[in-house]
């Protein structure tokens, strides 16, 4: 079964998303996107910390606590996570797993002592690729910034040889497009690993996590800007005073970048071409 | 919530002892429960655990390390005790898992042995790349002839889906002991089992949205009929 994964990208209080050129762009509370995806149906939940630091942590865990009170679907957090210690941290705040990039490509061990300690499946290893010149893939950590000269599909291999529960693939060059996934890079990943692999990075339209299911084999897809920009001109946003250009997010103005779409539209579509997904009545009556 | 002996009775609600033996999602158990109307304390020790009305076991992880943890901490013999009582035990995921006789997961170990049976891994058809472990949500179907009457699924809808995470499963010795099943890449394996008393859940319905919070909601009805 197809499982459709909202992704919050989150600094301190805000939902936020990157804009090329632009830098972040706040969106509203994560709290309230977080809600209305879980009563629409989300599978499941994945907040990354685009701050990572030491004062931003205390900000993400209240929020991990917040979430899991009321919604009770599994919640995946990534962003920054560098020791046990985080990790724990984190898992008792209510989180199911985490997303490792950085920490475990400095220490690939770091996968194995994860697994070790909280469970492989708890261990989700986030993957950030572009693409090189040859049509090799080469991985990155701080959200694309930083080059690390490692093979995507070789370290894909490496990492669920150390006991990552999943997966976690994102195409740089994609991500924030709107132009689809890179179905390449998932096929290359997803058939030469046998643990799940999630979709993350360039949906705009429903019928681009299709193709990363059917054509990219991915077991899972993770989305942004298409349902949050949804969810926006639903009225999720419902501040007025929150940081950033209110009136830009709910006028009504076209998001040329993605067709926003609803969680029960994406599996209404996945549905009608036979894909298996999980459908809620809630979902349903919405959609 | 304090876990002093006689706290359940006091507090005078259903109460539940959620045991602790280092490996599992204890925060989502304990935010369903208390959602659920249940009064929860998580517990480590046989003292604690004895005072509950029902117990929940958890987990996440291994088999084997599970199997020791619990060993080390007298909690073997405390929960086999539970039942004995005729109090209720709720097994979840590994929970559920460690009831059996035995599992095959990293090497033949033993269980609690509360429910017969084997714990075995999920097959993987190299030619169909079946990705293990098997992450996602999948429908629960009543086994045959069986109503879910009478049993904590009851009035959830056969169909729903449930949330599973597990590269094993548990496959009971006694059909009769299979309440649901669920079907992955061609394996149709046990989803709900039931032996008496003692209840195990494969997949989590603590992260199974409101039809698992329905599971949690029987359990406080059973725990309350109970008393």
């Amino acid at each position: 079964m197809t499982r459709i994964i909202p992704r919050l990208d989150i600094k301190g209080p805000n939902l936020v998303k990157g804009i090329h050129l632009e830098g972040l762009r706040v969106l509203g509370r994560p709290e309230d996107f977080a809600r209305h995806y879980y009563k629409e149906g989300a599978d499941e939940l994945l907040y990354m910390d685009v701050v990572a630091s030491l004062y931003g942590r205390n900000s993400l865990l209240d929020m991990v606590e917040r979430t899991s009170r009321e919604i009770f679907i599994p919640l995946c957090v990534g962003g920054g996570l560098r020791s046990l210690d985080d990790i724990r941290a984190v898992l008792r705040a209510g989180a199911d797993k985490v997303a490792l990039n950085t920490a475990v490509i400095r220490r690939p061990a770091f996968i194995r002592e994860a697994a070790a300690t909280f469970g492989s499946s708890t261990v989700v290893v986030s993957i950030e690729a572009m693409k090189g010149t040859s049509g090799e893939y080469q991985c990155f950590t701080d959200n694309g910034r930083e080059p690390t000269g490692r093979d995507a599909l070789l370290w894909a291999k490496e990492v669920a040889e150390l006991g990552a529960g999943e997966l976690l693939v994102t195409s740089i060059d994609k991500e924030g497009t709107g132009q689809g996934f890179d179905v390449d890079l998932l096929r290359k990943i997803s058939s030469a690993v046998s643990i799940p692999v999630v979709a993350c990075g360039g949906a705009g339209r429903p019928q681009h996590i299709l193709d990363a299911i059917r054509r990219g084999g991915a077991d899972a897809a993770c989305m942004a800007s298409l349902v949050h920009y949804d969810a926006i001109q639903r009225g999720i946003c419902a501040e007025r005073n929150t940081e950033g250009n209110v009136d830009y997010l709910t006028g009504g103005a076209r998001f040329t970048l993605v067709e926003a779409a609803s969680i029960p539209d994406i599996k209404r579509d996945l549905a009608e071409a036979g894909v298996d997904v999980r459908r809620t009545r809630m979902g349903i009556q919405n959609g | 919530m304090s876990a002093e002996h006689g706290w359940g009775s006091r507090m005078g609600r259903a109460s539940v002892a959620v045991v602790d033996f280092g490996m599992g999602n204890l925060f989502s158990v304990m935010n369903v429960c208390q959602r659920a109307g249940l009064s929860a304390a998580i517990v480590s020790t046989p003292r604690e655990l004895a005072a509950a009305d029902a117990v929940i076991l958890p987990g996440v992880g291994g088999f084997p390390e599970a199997m020791r943890v619990l060993q080390e901490n007298g909690l073997v013999a405390a929960l086999q005790e539970t039942v004995a009582q005729g109090k209720i035990l709720v097994g979840i995921c590994l929970g559920h898992q460690l009831l059996f006789d035995e599992s095959d997961e990293v090497h033949p170990t033993k269980g609690l042995g509360l429910i017969p049976g084997r714990v075995v891994r999920l097959p993987q058809d190299p030619q169909k790349n079946t990705k293990i472990p098997h992450i996602g949500w999948k429908q629960i179907v009543p086994r045959r002839a069986a109503s879910w009457e009478g049993t904590l699924l009851e009035n959830v809808a056969a169909g729903q889906h449930m949330y599973y995470v597990h590269s094993y499963y548990a496959r009971p010795e006694s059909d009769t002991d299979v309440i649901a099943t669920s079907t992955y890449d061609g394996t149709t394996f046990c989803a709900a089992a039931r032996h008496g008393n003692v209840h195990g859940f494969q997949f989590h319905p603590e992260r199974s949205g409101e039809e698992g919070i329905a599971l949690y909601l029987n359990l406080r009805h059973a725990v309350e009929r109970m008393r």
